[in-house]
């Protein structure tokens, strides 16, 4: 009988925790554009008057508008998937996400021998001062990226200069 | 069908609109459908820019057949059920490779659970965690009734099959979940 209760509670905590699951969660933002002129190229849907190449529309994220090119190109290919895959947006996306998940892994095995104890940060550190200093020349003049970019450097001074005390 | 996801007079309006191409109707229904379904395609993918794909896919897909779309259910159950087509079609064709390519069904745990974070901050990560971790069939069952709200009768018309089989996929989802949780 109270095995029964018990795996009753269980049931209703287990269904309670998966309906406070998020049913929401955001895209990569790049995907919106890639939708809409694939729908433009097919004629699903009409370009608007206002939607010229001099128009604001147009003035999307550098990454959409390769992220269609990419799609373009592949249209003719049977394997479209493999296009939109290897996009220049889709790949900072995907290797954004393996090195974040590097990270996570790198934290899993932080009790593990101390050369990852004090390898690790530092290596993070690095690439992430180096993606910081690539964005950061797209758009020279902006401000927020300039200090994230200086920001990131001198963190990897920082770790560079205790590594090798 | 009753929609977990919405729908109204206004959607109706919408909809007529997109049957004719109209760019502000698309954008008007993407942008209320389209973080629904990608929260759905991201824990049936498993996998971030797979489910970016399949979103792309499925919207392209919807609109290719909307002027198929009676207004029986939902626009938004609508285009779930194109969805979890899109990706039942898409892991049929994963599983093909799998066996031509050795370990290419394999999901990668660590990468699915940092996109679903950065997708879906307030989410439960341990929960997230032992549902990616379920077989397909009560995986998908689970999402589909458990998660995103269907009732069995529904999930088995989304996923083709019978209401029995949906109800024993979640009994064996709730068994295994139990499990996982309970370490």
């Amino acid at each position: 009988m109270n095995d029964t209760k018990h795996f009753a509670d269980w049931e209703a905590k287990i269904d309670a925790a998966l309906a406070r699951l998020p049913r929401e969660a955001a895209p990569p933002l790049f995907l919106r554009e890639a939708i809409r002129r694939e729908l433009q190229t097919t004629r699903q849907l009409v370009v608007p008057p206002s939607d010229r190449w001099w128009s604001g529309l147009m003035r999307i994220a550098a990454a959409g508008a390769i992220f269609v090119a990419g799609l373009a190109v592949g249209r003719t290919d049977e394997n479209r998937r493999a296009s939109a895959a290897t996009s220049p947006a889709a790949d900072v996306q995907r290797t954004g996400t393996q090195y974040v998940a590097s990270i996570a892994r790198l934290n899993l095995a932080a009790g593990g021998s101390s050369a990852e104890r004090v390898d690790g940060p530092e290596v993070a550190v690095a690439a992430l001062a180096a993606a910081a200093a690539e964005v950061a020349s797209f758009t020279p003049n902006d401000t927020l990226l300039s200090q994230l970019a200086r920001v990131a450097r001198g963190a990897r001074e920082h770790l560079g200069t205790r590594g090798n005390r | 069908m009753p929609s977990p996801c919405g729908g109204d007079s206004d959607e109706m309006h919408s909809v007529a609109l997109a049957r004719l191409g109209d760019d502000e109707a698309f954008s008007q229904l993407y942008d209320t459908h389209h973080r629904r379904v990608f929260a759905l395609l991201l824990r049936l993918e498993r996998d971030e820019m797979a489910a970016a794909e399949a979103l792309q896919e499925t919207f392209i897909q919807a609109w290719k057949g909307i002027r198929a779309f009676r207004g029986a259910s939902g626009f938004g159950t609508w285009v779930h059920k194109i969805a979890v087509r899109t990706h039942l079609m898409r892991a049929r064709r994963r599983a093909r490779e799998a066996v031509r390519i050795e370990g290419g069904a394999a999901f990668d745990a660590a990468m699915y659970l940092v996109a679903a974070r950065r997708a879906m901050p307030e989410t439960s990560i341990d929960i997230e965690r032992a549902l990616a971790r379920l077989p397909d069939g009560a995986r998908h069952a689970a999402i589909l009734c458990l998660v995103t709200g269907y009732s069995y009768a529904d999930a088995a018309a989304i996923l083709g099959v019978r209401i029995g089989t949906v109800k024993s996929r979640i009994s064996r989802a709730r068994t295994m979940l139990r499990e996982m949780l309970d370490r």
